[in-house]
């Protein structure tokens, strides 16, 4: 079906300049986070009580919060968190619901009944309520919100992956794959899979939404890591006691998530644009 | 059809045992002893022993999940830890908050969505898509607290337009509570509509591309036809997926925004609960939203033959 290559793929990617932008937005954060010790002007966690909580200035570029502490300093440290779990959380989500959502659609019958009951299982909970529950067995850490985020999304990927496996599977082509007599494994890589795989992509893009927003959620209901390490999350969760007297600090730690997501988002959409060659050719 | 509605509806019960079992024992592993939370630090081991003893705690894990299975299924899901009242009427007291929350938000969601996500495919490239493509990548990359947080400081507190938080019943006057609902329905909305659009919008680009709409369009049949006969149609299955995930999840996940906006229902109550090792009161306010959303998701399914014939449940794995 997809008769094109990487290097083609690429070409598309770098002509989408939103797309470019995001990417440029991501490189620029993860090397903020990689070199926060170099590039934060104040040290993130050290309190000055003098300076508590002074609106932007030269100084204090984002303000400062109830400790003195800088602001500006405590968003770059915290970026190391929110890139870190978004990545590895969604790889464990994506890894194991495709996988699942395939197996359960192409095959169907009882496979497809347990796989997806299963599914149901955890789907029926609520995203924020189950983190919530398995960070309380785990205990509060960063390992551990990956490992409560990633499985939160795995039955999404399934269900998404299994609809589109559902839909060709009647389709004429798999039909004839079939009777031909390739593999089922042949099948589902050759037909189904990149079938079901820009429906993937797409939600790859929005989970890593879910995902950096899941964790700030978390770290927001004081369950990410703990204090005095600072996280997006529970920098708003202070704020919110202070919002009258100083919503700077509010306004930015909720900037960084936003412009982290919205980036992500940009990727995600020039990737599927990419790999859609049909979509760029039709008008 | 009938068979296997009630095929489908049998074979929610091993899900919901399964849901119940998972969420009694997530809380049996969950370390901190409600025992000590009740009596604090002074207690003696005497009187935590007696207590224990008074709660049922001193009896296996596996006795205790079918005494409260016995007494779910006939809708007794046992009393509070923290102040002694029937968890069933603590959750039916907090129910209809959380219910008008979850569907007034998904209600505007779905409106706002489907026509934002098929125009666009339709006029793909378009400015109008442009627009309405940023517009949903605005929704889906707001973080929902951080929203609340902004809609409050800017309608609650600096304009005054909107009450900044609270919740007030129908009967204290109408306008009131609707005026209450507006910015936590705003918040709880926006990342559905830009979601659900994105969706629709995708999904619909797909099945235009399709061979049959070509020959749709081939034989001569109109736009509007081939657009919302022949397309939407095929374009509704993966979106309705879609929408009905997203309510389940709102009437669980609204926990973050009901807390923010101090909204009485069923999320701010899990969370007080959880804080306060309240176990009975947690396993029956999650053991209930996941039913619910099992049965949604039952609906979802009987809904999709109904939509695209062709995916037919009676044959089983064919």
């Amino acid at each position: 079906m997809r008769r094109f290559g990487s290097a083609e793929v690429w070409r598309r990617f770098r002509r989408n300049r939103l797309a470019v932008l995001g990417a440029v937005v991501i490189a620029a954060l993860t090397a903020g986070a990689i070199f926060a010790p170099w590039l934060a002007p104040h040290d993130p966690i050290a309190s000055n009580i003098r300076e508590r909580l002074q609106p932007p200035s030269a100084q204090h570029p984002f303000g400062t919060d109830d400790l003195g502490r800088d602001i500006f300093s405590r968003v770059i440290y915290a970026s190391r968190v929110s890139l870190q779990v978004g990545f590895i959380s969604v790889g464990i989500a994506a890894v194991a619901g495709v996988t699942l959502g395939l197996v359960a659609g192409y095959f169907g019958g009882w496979i497809d009944t347990i796989i997806m009951r299963v599914m149901d299982v955890l789907l029926a909970f609520p995203a924020v309520l189950l983190a919530i529950a398995i960070m309380a067995v785990l205990g509060p850490s960063i390992t551990n919100v990956m490992i409560a985020v990633g499985i939160v999304y795995i039955p999404v990927f399934a269900r998404v992956t299994r609809g589109s496996a559902l839909a060709v599977r009647e389709q004429e082509y798999v039909e004839s794959a079939r009777a031909a007599g390739r593999s089922a494994w042949g099948t589902l890589r050759r037909h189904v899979l990149p079938n079901a795989l820009d429906a993937v992509i797409v939600q790859m893009s929005l989970t890593m939404a879910f995902a950096i927003a899941a964790e700030a959620a978390l770290s927001f209901l004081g369950l990410g890591p703990q204090p005095p390490e600072p996280t997006w999350g529970s920098m708003l969760f202070f704020a919110r006691n202070y919002m009258v007297e100083a919503p700077w600090w509010a306004i930015f730690p909720g900037l960084a998530i936003f412009v982290t997501v919205f980036s992500l988002n940009l990727i995600g959409d020039g990737l599927r644009d990419a790999l859609d060659p049909r979509g760029t050719t039709r008008g | 059809m009938s068979t296997y509605i009630i095929r489908r509806l049998l074979q929610t019960v091993p899900v919901l045992l399964g849901i119940s079992l998972a969420v009694f024992v997530l809380i049996e592993f969950t370390p901190g002893d409600p025992v000590a939370a009740i009596l604090g630090l002074q207690a003696s081991p005497d009187e935590v022993e007696r207590l224990r003893r008074a709660m049922g705690l001193d009896r296996p894990w596996y006795i205790r999940y079918g005494l409260w299975l016995a007494g779910v299924v006939q809708g007794d899901f046992g009393l509070s830890y923290q102040n002694g009242r029937p968890v069933t009427e603590l959750i039916v007291q907090r129910l209809p908050a959380t219910v008008e929350l979850a569907v007034a938000a998904q209600l505007a969601a779905t409106l706002l969505a489907l026509p934002i996500g098929v125009i666009s495919a339709v006029r793909q490239y378009s400015l109008t898509d442009y627009f309405f493509t940023s517009v949903a990548l605005f929704g889906i990359s707001m973080p929902n607290f951080w929203f609340s947080i902004l809609l409050i400081l800017v309608f609650g507190l600096h304009l005054g337009w909107l009450p900044a938080s609270g919740f007030v019943p129908v009967a204290a006057g109408l306008g009131t509570h609707l005026k209450h609902l507006v910015l936590p329905v705003t918040a709880l909305a926006l990342f559905n509509v830009g979601a659900l659009a994105r969706f629709t919008r995708s999904s619909m680009l797909e099945v235009l591309s399709q061979d049959f709409i070509r020959t749709a369009r081939a034989k001569g049949l109109g736009d509007r036809i081939v657009i919302y006969r022949h397309a939407l149609k095929n374009a509704l299955i993966p979106t309705l997926t879609v929408v009905g995930l997203q309510l389940g999840f709102l009437l669980g996940g609204s926990v973050i925004v009901e807390q923010v906006f101090a909204w009485p229902g069923i999320g701010w109550l899990s969370v007080t609960a959880i804080n306060q090792r309240d176990y009975p009161v947690v396993q029956g306010v999650v053991l209930l939203v996941a039913a619910a959303v099992v049965w949604i998701n039952v609906l979802v399914d009987i809904s999709y033959t109904w939509v695209n014939p062709r995916i037919r449940y009676d044959t089983g794995g064919r």
